[in-house]
């Protein structure tokens, strides 16, 4: 203790009187106070040194990734924008589940769409939710959709390169009228006016783009959308299940209708034999 | 990723009284890439005597080829009708033979003896390690869960009608359960007397 | 086939007016051999040949002459022993490779036919010179029994009941007088033996003839004692 005063350290050991306990619940409970911040490896350099964390002793990759086969797609027309998605989750070659909601209903003028990795994708939709309803609190009006992608995209972009994987469209009407974002986890954020997210996206987009015009009426743009999710459901082993659709429109989203791929195909298939025996 | 479940498949083959059945689904896929749903991999080999090559489809075709070849020049040969005892130790002996660079094939031997008419099934490993058990045999990318749908499925001597009932439930049950496999299935009941092939209808995703 | 450059022509070439000398020679040795028989009975098969020695010296029980191939095949000849080692040898490797690759032993039809692709083998390689022995391959399968006799040039026949080496046409003769189609293994045993003795000089004992027995139970040789209770049969 001398040698400590000696050298002018008197408050040497006082660190020693904080609680440290209080230290602890702060730390542990972040996340509880702020939404945005995940805990984080305790080393420097995240993004560059994630290998530690996604490797083995030997190198071997550790499986922390689920649910990568899903196709979505959404577009505008005039009537407003239309999202279509299936139901399929997996892990690795393993059906998990085929009911699963990939469509999520942030609010009454927002909708997102999920694909990736699932806790992800519903961890920071359930965020934004949050932050879209703070806005409009604190705003006395709905957020507008460019704002919320971008809430979105930010978001994420925090965490880039540590390893979330998500590919996310947000539909929705704001005061500029009907609205189509596409977010992931790279940190794209771009407007359009169609989209087809997943592994069954090259599949989607070939029928989606073949039948795609802007003058298609309501009835005309969900079987678009169904008949896309559909085929893809066909040819992509990572997609199946349901064909769920959904339709924003001014007056806020609709769910139109789900229907489960196996009576698509064979009702596509007993449309397609009617129409050559007509011929 | 495992080689063997490069294209996915599903087969399963079941004892019943006096029958045995053997069941596949029709998938050729490229990993996720669903190429054709028409492919065959469970081939005729005799009047009674039908083999499933679960696995990669390049080596499917090839093991086939190879083994009828072998089959051919057998009956030839002896001029008698192959046993699918001796047809199967035959496939285990091929598969051996390329033990340190296999084939890619997990074979299914189903049929019924030529004399007896008893009940044959078995299946073996790439590299053509028999097992013989006395209820049913399964293989493929979706041969976890057809093992799950089998054990509580199966029971000893079921009739023909029946075995069909049995075989086609857990076929389907189990690939609905597996990404890379389905598509359609193919059921193969085979009788003293008569062999009946029936086309499932299944979901096409 | 030939291990040497220089002689790989083969022997067995064809005369002028169309027959190979070199098989018939190989025929004369069989036919200058000592003589072995071998019936067909409803519920097995029995071979059996002639075993004399020169002196009394030879040890009669250590080399034999009728040999087992697999369990229920099992073969003798009439011509050159150190020929049907070799033939021997290669019979029972067949026989092995065929119950590996089939997980089932082989018919005794496959191994006959077999056994004479490599008797013909050595009427058409260079090098060589064709087997100096005729062989009488017993066996039981499909629940009946299987007698072939396999020559020189790679022919095969399948008998009732047949007889080769010295004097086998005697031998041939007798047992046409003598077969009937629901003879039974013991009748046929001691037919064999009757056969053999047309021919035999000398005294015939339990020590200078073979016998071995093929039915549903497998290929045995007889001991010499149990050849010995047949023997006291013949008159």
């Amino acid at each position: 203790m001398a040698l400590a005063e000696i050298c002018g350290m008197q408050d040497f050991d006082t660190y020693k009187k904080q609680e440290p306990f209080d230290n602890d619940v702060y730390n542990y409970t972040n996340n509880f106070a702020n939404n945005l911040n995940l805990a984080l490896p305790p080393c420097p350099n995240i993004a560059q040194n994630l290998s530690n964390f996604t490797t083995d002793d030997a190198g071997r990759e550790i499986k922390i990734k689920f649910d990568h086969g899903t196709t979505t797609l959404g577009f505008q027309y005039q009537g407003g924008v239309v999202l279509a998605v299936d139901s399929r989750a997996t892990g690795g070659d393993f059906i998990g589940s085929q009911t699963m909601k990939k469509i999520v209903e942030i609010n009454d003028f927002l909708l997102g769409t999920l694909a990736g990795g699932a806790a992800d994708c519903v961890y920071w939709d359930r965020v934004l939710a949050k932050q879209c309803r703070m806005y409009e609190l604190r705003n006395r009006e709905r957020i507008s959709v460019a704002a919320a992608s971008k809430l979105m995209a930010n978001m994420v972009y925090n965490y880039k390169g540590m390893g979330l994987s998500m590919g996310m469209m947000i539909a929705g009407w704001d005061k500029r009228g009907p609205q189509l974002y596409y977010v992931d986890s790279e940190g794209t954020r771009t407007i359009g006016k169609a989209f087809s997210v997943g592994s069954g996206s090259i599949f989607a987009f070939g029928v989606l783009d073949s039948g795609y015009k802007w003058d298609l009426t309501d009835e005309e743009a969900y079987e678009l959308g169904r008949r896309a999710i559909y085929h893809a459901t066909h040819r992509d082993a990572y997609s199946g299940g349901i064909v769920r659709v959904y339709h924003m429109k001014s007056t806020g989203w609709i769910h139109i209708d789900n229907n489960d791929c196996m009576d698509l195909h064979y009702k596509y298939k007993q449309e397609a034999e009617d129409e050559e025996n007509k011929v | 990723m495992s080689i063997l479940t490069y294209n996915g498949s599903a087969m399963v083959a079941m004892k019943g009284d006096h029958c045995v059945s053997i069941a596949t689904d029709k998938r050729l896929g490229i990993q996720a890439h669903t190429v054709s749903i028409d492919f065959p991999k469970v081939f005729e080999m005799g009047p009674h005597l039908y083999l499933g090559l679960p696995g990669l489809a390049t080596d499917i075709q090839t093991v086939f080829e190879k083994l009828r070849f072998r089959k051919n020049l057998f009956e030839l040969k002896e001029n008698r009708q192959i046993s699918p005892q001796m047809f199967s130790a035959m496939v285990s002996n091929m598969l051996y033979e390329k033990r340190f660079g296999p084939f890619f094939v997990e074979p299914i031997v189903a049929g019924l003896e030529p004399k007896t008419s008893e009940p044959y099934i078995c299946n073996m490993d790439l590299i053509g390690c028999r097992n013989e058990p006395e209820d049913f045999v399964t293989g493929g990318s979706a041969s976890s869960q057809l093992f799950g749908m089998c054990e509580s499925l199966w029971e000893p001597n079921l009739g023909p009608d029946d075995l069909f009932e049995t075989t086609s439930q857990a076929l389907i049950n189990a690939f609905d359960r597996d990404a890379i496999s389905g598509w359609g299935a193919t059921v193969y009941i085979i009788e003293k007397d008569k062999v009946t092939v029936r086309e499932l209808k299944t979901r096409m995703d | 086939m030939a291990s040497s450059e220089r002689y790989s022509f083969s022997l067995t070439t064809f005369s002028p007016s169309g027959k190979l000398v070199q098989i018939e020679y190989a025929l004369a040795a069989v036919a200058a051999g000592a003589p072995s028989v071998g019936i067909k009975a409803s519920n097995g098969v029995i071979i059996a040949t002639e075993n004399k020695h020169k002196s009394i010296l030879y040890d009669e029980h250590s080399v034999h002459k009728v040999e087992m191939v697999t369990q229920h095949i099992g073969m003798v000849y009439s011509g050159m022993g150190p020929d049907y080692r070799l033939l021997v040898k290669q019979a029972r490797k067949m026989a092995q490779q065929y119950s590996l690759v089939y997980n089932e032993p082989i018919p005794t039809a496959q191994l006959v036919q077999r056994v004479a692709a490599v008797m013909q083998e050595y009427t058409q390689s260079g090098g060589v010179r064709p087997f100096g022995v005729s062989l009488l391959i017993c066996g039981w399968d499909n629940g009946r029994p299987y007698l072939f006799q396999c020559d020189p040039s790679g022919a095969y026949f399948a008998w009732k009941a047949t007889a080769m080496g010295k004097n086998f046409i005697n031998g041939k003769t007798f047992l046409e007088k003598r077969y009937s189609e629901d003879l039974e293994l013991d009748d046929a045993v001691h037919t064999a033996i009757l056969t053999l003795k047309e021919s035999f000089e000398g005294q015939m004992t339990a020590d200078n003839i073979e016998v071995g027995i093929c039915d549903a139970s497998g290929f045995r040789r007889l001991h010499p004692s149990h050849v010995k209770d047949y023997l006291a049969n013949i008159p």
